[in-house]
């Protein structure tokens, strides 16, 4: 189980500011929303206050003690508002990670127990220098762990962990580290990155992910390939097809073909299966591969809820009786510090309410005549997905190392050479990327998926 | 601690219960990770006068657009008939009848659709129909 604490980038940057203040100890209080997959527990960080001068009682250099009112007043608020807390203070001066003092660990000793009788756990406790980081997270009092990975989403998705990862072998990715340096090198081979929708482009993404040296995979897609795949699905073979081999096992097979020691796991699921979109949340980065409307959806919600970035992909070739009147591969970015797929006009109500009629009712709704029930397979041709798929990894690169000029979405219409850019601001009331009542409270909303 | 309806449908819900009030009470009901809402309405030469109808809250609500209603299965128009019936569906162990009942028009996500659904809905059953 990795632990992990998620800040948003404008948090973890006016925290900084705070904390690096040189002369004495300083102390934050953040609420968070919870987190935990089969594999990771954390907390996301949206928001939080230093703690005001007369809340202290003493403070100095190598010291700090706080008001208990003050302190029982912000565990009554977070728990009145069904967050958890995160303790954050300071060590000034030290260049290196600091560790907690004896008495931070003496403070850790009355203050959790107390804590966790208030909040519904876990409770978190950081230690900041100017060198990095340190952290404890406690689900109960005597289930004390240290934080392996700190993430800051925004404009950039930063990702330490405690230790730091060694340097992945220079010679494979030689020509990488000449553009972007070891730093990327070091981020990619520490990403988990869910890739949903595993046909004509999520196939061509796990496989050149595999290449530029991500090691972490979720892969999710209900489908086994069916032959009209092969000439589109990367990885894809004629026995394949006669086996009724599932795409997510294609997809795996082919990312240990170039990374024998990548970690992946498979959901032959609906991202719309609860046991899938949970898997996804636990992700770094998601790219999203599908044409579904209601899949974008969920993921999209989940981008926000869990801090998440975005980047969802997809191709549309006009066709009628062999002759091509336009070729799409559109690329959009969404997460924290963007506007979502919503608002970003992706997302189609009719097209999610028709996906997710059941069967009966659809069949129903065809016999009314309200949906047509023709359902013609899109034309798709293996050149256009890889358009797709280069613009979309370098997006991911660009996330993680910003070099890219490029607006929030990217359409690049092959058959005159042109490139659409759009940027769509957020609507002001939408509830997924802006206000409050999404962004960032992880487990302790509920998201919209099927159970079972 | 996990709650269930982003506060913004919640509140579009409380909005709808204080929209019928004065045909009754509306009723805001879960069943197998569905949320429904169950309005009475002021039918026009219906029998009973006022019938229940469940609207569904979408899965995917506000991205999901709502649609069809549901009758409760004793209510008829003024024809004996329920216009536009698809079948019959049970819903918190109650018999309801399937009505081929669309929100028209285009879609913003960030509205109260729900809310508006409702309401036309409401509407049309308060002038007389077939």
């Amino acid at each position: 189980m990795k632990t992990q604490v998620s800040f948003r980038e404008e948090d973890y940057d006016r925290f900084v500011r705070l904390l690096d203040e040189p002369s004495q100890e300083t102390v934050v209080i953040a609420f968070a929303g919870r987190h935990q997959s089969p594999d990771r527990l954390g907390v996301l960080i949206t928001g939080g206050e230093a703690v005001p001068s007369d809340a202290y009682l003493d403070r100095g250099p190598g010291t700090f003690r706080l008001r208990p009112a003050f302190v029982a007043e912000r565990l009554l608020e977070a728990a009145s508002l069904g967050r958890t807390v995160v303790l954050i203070h300071s060590h000034p001066g030290w260049d290196y990670p600091p560790d907690f003092s004896p008495i931070d660990e003496d403070l850790h000793a009355r203050l959790v127990p107390s804590a966790l009788r208030q909040i519904e756990g876990p409770f978190v406790s950081l230690v900041r220098s100017p060198g990095g980081w340190n952290g404890r997270i406690w689900k109960s009092p005597g289930d004390e762990r240290v934080i392996e990975r700190f993430r800051i989403v925004g404009r950039r998705l930063q990702v330490q962990e405690v230790p730091a990862r060694a340097q992945p072998a220079e010679a494979t990715y030689d020509r990488q580290l000449r553009a972007f340096g070891p730093a990327m090198q070091r981020t990619l081979a520490s990403l988990r990155v869910a890739i949903v929708g595993l046909g004509g482009t999520g196939s061509l993404t796990a496989q050149w992910l595999a290449h530029v040296g991500v090691r972490d995979f979720v892969l999710v897609d209900p489908d086994v390939i069916e032959a009209s795949n092969l000439s589109r699905l990367v990885g894809g073979r004629p026995d394949d097809v006669a086996s009724g081999m599932r795409k997510v096992d294609i997809a795996q097979r082919t990312i240990r073909s170039v990374a024998p020691e990548a970690q992946v796991a498979s959901y032959a699921l609906d991202v719309l299966a609860c046991d899938a979109a949970r898997a996804v949340s636990s992700a770094d980065i998601i790219l999203n591969c599908t044409d579904s409307h209601a899949s974008r959806a969920l993921v999209n919600r989940i981008a926000y809820q869990y801090l998440v970035p975005l980047i969802d992909m997809a191709t549309l070739l006009r066709a009628e009786d062999g002759a091509v009147s336009g070729a799409y591969a559109d690329v959009r970015l969404a997460g924290p510090t963007r506007s979502c797929l919503r608002c970003q006009g992706v997302i189609d109500a009719d097209r999610v309410r028709e996906e997710m009629a059941p069967p009966a009712e659809r069949a129903g709704l065809i016999r009314a005549g309200y949906l047509s029930g023709v359902s013609v397979p899109e034309p798709s041709v293996l050149p256009l997905n890889a358009l797709a798929v280069s613009l979309a990894l370098l997006r991911l690169f660009d996330t993680v190392e910003p070099w890219l000029e490029w607006p929030g979405r990217v359409t690049f219409e092959a058959r005159r050479l042109q490139v659409i850019e759009q940027d769509r601001a957020s609507q002001s009331n939408c509830e997924i990327c802006t206000g409050d009542q999404v962004l960032g409270w992880g487990d302790d909303r509920s998201l919209p998926c099927r159970d079972g | 601690m996990t709650t269930g309806l982003l506060p913004r449908i919640a509140e579009e819900l409380q909005d709808i219960v204080s929209d019928c009030a004065e045909a009754g009470a509306a009723e805001i009901a879960q069943e197998g990770g569905q949320t429904m809402i169950i309005v009475p309405v002021q039918a026009e030469g219906w029998s009973p006068p006022v019938v229940p109808v469940l609207f569904r809250v979408p899965l995917l609500y506000p991205d999901e657009r709502p649609d069809l209603i549901y009758l409760d299965a004793g209510a008829h128009g003024p024809s004996g008939a329920i216009p536009r019936a698809m079948g019959a569906v049970t819903f918190l162990g109650r018999p309801w009848t399937q009505v081929s009942w669309h929100m028209t028009g285009s879609y913003d996500a960030t509205r109260p659709n729900l809310q508006l659904f409702v309401r036309s809905t409401a509407l049309y059953f308060r002038s007389p129909n077939p």
